[in-house]
């Protein structure tokens, strides 16, 4: 069962935190705690779910670790070794551009975009994972988006 | 190329065109080979796993199917005494009591009752419960109002408790309306006797709706003085349409029960010395009264419930999560001034209530994590001002 939820776990963290050390540092605790405590999942077919919470804690604590020590993050550099969007065009570079816009968005929003966009969860699931009242949640995944789509269309405006 | 959105937010476009996006980039992210669960087998060397959670609401049920059996046979032989006309009593002597022959009249909290939990007492027109009738007197001093706790899980609720002794006196909840007949001392009618503080008595009384000077006051509360054939002091309430419990410290009195809009209530009053009781202040809370104790000039009120109702967390409310816990339940904190009757409320996330204590000068939430461990969060007191604290 790990393993077929292991890659969607990486990505979440990956986008969330933006590098592969931690990403791989936080599956890697969400995979240890997961058993310690695996007694305390009730419903088997909540497993990924309930990763997902147990994955999105040791995110926010390594976040908070972030601002403590004031790291950078880089995540064009993460995904895909993407550099400068002039170097590229078409799809690629338009994945570029949602990728550094993404990069501008706060952790706590990449998380939120992550679990409601690329996971597929809805806001009242995503909601649950975050320990977050649903609205909160809807308001900020709104907030993001909106975010998202003024950064993206200031550098592509001709695609406006 | 994936479509692009218009300039208005539409939440679904713009997710329609994110996974547009990124559905590529997203299938070129491979899983480190080390993340394979093959190869994260040997992190678990020596790592135990927990224990099931330790399941606070399988003693609540069992308290409360066994508090049910206890009622239902409370029930009964309430039943047969009056229909005998005899009691009882602890040393095996024998007193009369009134014969009702209509039915009785059975009161219902309805904020105090939910299935499962312990019944409520009945008590009959004309009866004078023998427990009611002397009072639910204060017991400051006993082991259950030094901090005895009251875990309130999935729904179900027990009687709740003071928390630590704080600098006021603070007495039981009393849940049940006795009747009393006319003559006595503020008449017949529904009352509720609350407690007893130095020589005074603390009695709520059911006021009759068709009273024009009463009808927008259902109830009253009255002080009676020991050995008197007075009322010493009193005060009709607003907003509150039952009260279980009173706290009393440098003469303000605060009242907790419920209003019309099945939330907890808290009310102070001042003026007990001077017999002209005026209250300071008011506040509501949604849930179940857990704990709460007089410290200092506040009153401290915890409530526990499920799911807070629609509309509650706002930025007064002030909401944190306990962002760790397995709990999914809510705590609300109530601080309120004695004196001006300000105060400031805190919404906790991820509390059943089993762990929560009112100490001197913090509450402590204690809540499980995911790993097991046992962890406690804190709010501190500051006049009002309460300061959430997450486990170290």
């Amino acid at each position: 069962m790990y393993d077929m939820i292991a890659p969607d776990l990486y990505k979440v963290a990956l986008y969330t935190l933006g590098n592969t050390h931690d990403a791989e540092d936080v599956v890697s605790e969400t995979f240890i705690e997961a058993y310690k405590g695996i007694s305390k999942l009730r419903e088997a077919d909540k497993f990924k779910a309930w990763m997902m919470k147990i994955l999105s804690i040791r995110c926010k604590r390594k976040i908070a670790e972030y601002v403590k020590g004031k790291r950078e993050l880089d995540i064009e550099t993460v995904l895909g070794g993407l550099t400068d969007p002039s170097d590229v065009s078409g799809e690629v570079s338009e994945q570029v551009t949602v990728l550094a816009a993404m990069n501008r968005l706060s952790e706590q929003e990449r998380l939120i975009i992550q679990l409601a966009v690329m996971q597929g969860y809805t806001t009242r699931e995503v909601s649950e994972i975050l320990d977050s009242p649903h609205g909160t949640i809807s308001s900020k995944l709104h907030r993001a988006l909106a975010k998202l789509r003024r950064m993206i269309d200031l550098d592509i405006p001709s695609r406006k | 190329m994936a479509e692009r959105p218009d300039n208005d937010i539409n939440v679904g476009k713009e997710i329609k065109y994110l996974r547009g996006v990124l559905s590529q980039v997203d299938g070129e992210i491979d899983l480190p080979e080390k993340l394979r669960g093959r190869n994260m087998l040997h992190k678990l060397d020596g790592i135990e796993q927990s224990d099931p959670p330790k399941k606070f609401w399988t003693k609540s049920r069992f308290l409360s199917w066994e508090a049910v059996a206890v009622y239902a046979i409370a029930a009964a032989l309430t039943i047969l005494v009056v229909r005998t006309g005899v009691i009882n009593s602890v040393d095996g002597s024998k007193t009369n009591v009134p014969i009702v022959d209509t039915p009785g009249q059975v009161m219902v909290p309805d904020i105090y009752s939910t299935p499962g939990t312990e019944a409520p007492e009945t008590t009959e027109p004309g009866q004078t419960a023998p427990e009611q009738s002397g009072g639910d007197a204060v017991q400051p001093d006993s082991p259950e109002t030094q901090g005895g706790q009251n875990p309130v899980q999935d729904g179900s609720t027990t009687t709740p408790t003071p928390g630590t002794q704080g600098s006021g006196t603070a007495g039981k909840p009393v849940e049940n309306w006795t009747t009393t007949e006319p003559g006595g001392v503020g008449g017949g009618g529904e009352i509720k006797t609350l407690g007893e503080f130095e020589k005074y008595t603390f009695i709520i009384r059911k006021n009759d709706p068709n009273d024009p000077d009463k009808k927008d006051y259902p109830l009253t509360l009255e002080v009676v003085e020991e050995g008197k054939d007075e009322i010493y002091a009193q005060v009709d309430l607003t907003g509150m349409i039952d009260v279980t419990t009173f706290m009393i410290d440098e003469g303000y009195i605060t009242l907790i029960g419920k209003n019309d809009k099945d939330m907890t209530v808290v009310s102070t009053y001042k003026g007990f010395y001077t017999q002209d009781l005026a209250m300071t202040g008011q506040m509501a809370q949604p849930g179940l009264l857990l704990t709460y104790q007089m410290r200092n000039g506040y009153a401290y009120v915890v409530t526990n419930l499920k799911e807070v109702p629609y509309g509650w967390i706002t930025s007064d409310t002030n909401e944190v999560a306990i962002g760790d816990s397995t709990e999914s339940g809510y705590g609300v904190l109530t601080a309120m001034r004695n004196a001006t009757g300000e105060g400031e409320q805190i919404t906790i996330r991820g509390t059943n209530g089993g762990g929560i204590e009112l100490n001197s000068g913090h509450m402590v939430i204690e809540y499980e994590d995911y790993s097991g461990e046992e962890r406690r969060a804190k709010v501190t007191f500051r006049g009002t001002r309460l300061e959430y604290e997450d486990a170290k």
